[in-house]
């Protein structure tokens, strides 16, 4: 028995060798490269899902704690979220949600990068868009989305409103101030090599303006999320806001729980998204 | 006058600038000056004087309240193919590589890509940064910075390059080099280089004509000609007796413009 793993050890080593001998040393400094950058890119990965596990960690245990039933831990709130992904629970009412979510969503990013940029190049649509844009942004908006039930009514329409009234604002706001700091050096640089005014708009202000524009559209989209939420929650019993107020009302918080978790999780699926999205669009940022 | 070797040919004249800002802040005041071509004019002056202002004004990029700038005797309305700037900042893309960048001015003027990355890569050569065409500026020390600046002003081919303190945002020993490299640049391409100055070497040094701006509001004080010779050696610019002498005849009728 000693004899035999002896030998399968040795094998082994041999086996190790020949592959070693056979990676030529050409291309041994970029294979170092790589192994560097795959270590750092799994330990990112590790120290992600680390910090998920002693938030969860600590919800199980605050959760065993007894400190209420209202607060349920963990491993409970997972079950549910099982059971209702099979239950068909999530599937009835993200077939409410996700409609009007998805076109909130596109309003606000189109409309939102739209008028963030004329109001940032056209100086009459500033004085005319702006006043609005800031009250919406520094106002309580929450506060005035019972209204939109006077006017829209239980609806889909009101949803709608909800989440662009939260979402547009800060996207056109943020693209606003982004195509506001482009360096005016830059402009004049534009202007003295005779580029056009589209030109200058393509080639100067919107690549200057970029990082805020997409800055803007991660906080429009989670703007949008709330809106969605609140909509449901306050004015409209559908949907997901309706799951949570339904399981609230009959004590089941494990599946309140589960149902907070999974737009939680859809909120950063789509924030993923956007990063994504953006490095697709201009790479170049990531060589730097 | 007629032929375009003369050396008197005057290729850019102003005819009394004057730049008020606000009603009441006075910037440039009565500049008259002449610009022979292919020749070197050194605008000098202290700090504030208007001296950047009035190269923009020639640049077309601030309209004067008085005066106008004439290039071949036409007047000018805002910036033009026969102008093309170099600025004190660099005025980089930084989200473009040195040959996007280069390439702007072409780009602007609709020349194909084709052309474009060729004639860039041509300025590139010429300014000394081949192997650099693909970096961003970020990646390139200030002295690289500049020389982007200098091959993207000239693969526009104006005959006029404006320069605005190209020089001040590098270190000593940089300058030094940038300024022996425009020199020799400037044996190849034949330019007339009209640039912004604090520094009485430089102007000195560089230039066939330096207008000396006095304190605000910014006037012409002098027109020095250092006729200084710069056929032979760059070297030995520095070493002529004509060298010291004028650069100490400047600082004495700049002194009283310095507070």
């Amino acid at each position: 028995m000693a004899e035999y793993s002896a030998t399968a050890s040795s094998t082994e080593i041999g086996a190790n060798f020949l592959e070693k001998s056979n990676s030529d040393s050409q291309a041994s400094i970029s294979s170092e490269e790589n192994t560097i950058k795959a270590n750092s890119k799994n330990n990112l990965l590790i120290w992600r899902v680390f910090s998920f596990f002693i938030v969860f960690s600590i919800w199980e245990l605050a959760g065993r704690a007894d400190i209420s039933i209202a607060f349920p831990p963990f491993s409970k709130v997972l079950v549910a979220f099982v059971e209702m992904i099979f239950s068909g629970e999530f599937f009835v009412a993200y077939a409410d949600s996700l409609p009007p979510l998805l076109t909130g969503l596109f309003i606000t990013i189109i409309g939102g990068v739209i008028i963030g940029i004329s109001i940032g190049l056209v100086r009459s649509a500033e004085w005319f868009i702006m006043p609005l844009l800031i009250i919406f942004q520094t106002a309580p908006v929450s506060a005035l989305i019972p209204m939109l039930t006077y006017i829209y009514g239980i609806s889909d329409t009101s949803k709608i409103v909800a989440i662009v009234i939260l979402g547009m604002p800060l996207v056109a706001l943020n693209s606003y101030k982004g195509i506001q700091a482009t360096n005016p050096s830059l402009l004049e640089m534009s202007k003295s090599f005779l580029a056009s005014r589209l030109d200058t708009i393509l080639f100067v202000i919107l690549p200057s303006a970029q990082k805020m524009i997409f800055a803007g559209l991660r906080l429009g989209i989670s703007g949008a999320f709330i809106g969605i939420v609140l909509a449901e929650l306050l004015i409209t019993p559908t949907g997901i806001g309706d799951l949570i107020t339904y399981n609230r009302f009959i004590a089941r918080y494990d599946k309140m729980f589960a149902t907070i978790v999974s737009i939680l999780a859809i909120a950063g699926l789509t924030l993923s998204l956007m990063r994504v999205f953006e490095d697709w669009l201009f790479p170049s940022e990531k060589n730097s | 006058m007629k032929t375009g070797n003369d050396t008197n040919e005057i290729i850019l004249n102003t005819e009394g600038i004057g730049v008020t800002y606000q009603e009441s802040i006075i910037a440039l005041k009565n500049v008259s000056l002449n610009v022979p071509a292919a020749k070197l004019t050194a605008i000098l002056g202290p700090s504030g004087c208007g001296k950047t202002t009035l190269l923009k004004v020639i640049a077309g990029l601030i309209e004067p309240t008085a005066g106008t700038v004439k290039v071949r005797g036409k007047e000018i309305a805002g910036p033009g193919p026969d102008r093309a700037l170099v600025f004190q900042d660099f005025a980089l893309l930084p989200w473009a590589t040195v040959l996007q960048n280069v390439g702007f001015g072409l780009r602007a003027r609709g020349v194909s890509q084709k052309e474009r990355e060729e004639t860039s890569l041509h300025y590139i050569k010429e300014v000394g940064l081949l192997g650099f065409e693909d970096k961003y500026p970020h990646q390139l020390s200030g002295g690289m910075r500049q020389r982007t600046g200098l091959a993207r002003a000239l693969t526009v081919n104006s005959d006029i390059l404006l320069m605005d303190e190209p020089f001040s945002a590098v270190d000593e020993q940089m300058r030094r080099k940038l300024q022996e490299d425009l020199l020799n640049l400037l044996k190849i391409e034949s330019k007339t280089v009209i640039f912004v100055t604090h520094s009485i070497e430089e102007a000195v040094y560089l230039a066939d004509q330096v207008v000396i701006l006095s304190g605000r509001p910014g006037s012409i004080a002098d027109i020095v000609y250092p006729e200084i010779d710069r056929q032979g050696e760059i070297d030995l610019i520095r070493r002529q007796p004509r060298y010291m002498e004028l650069v100490d005849e400047i600082w004495s009728s700049l002194k009283r413009y310095v507070e």
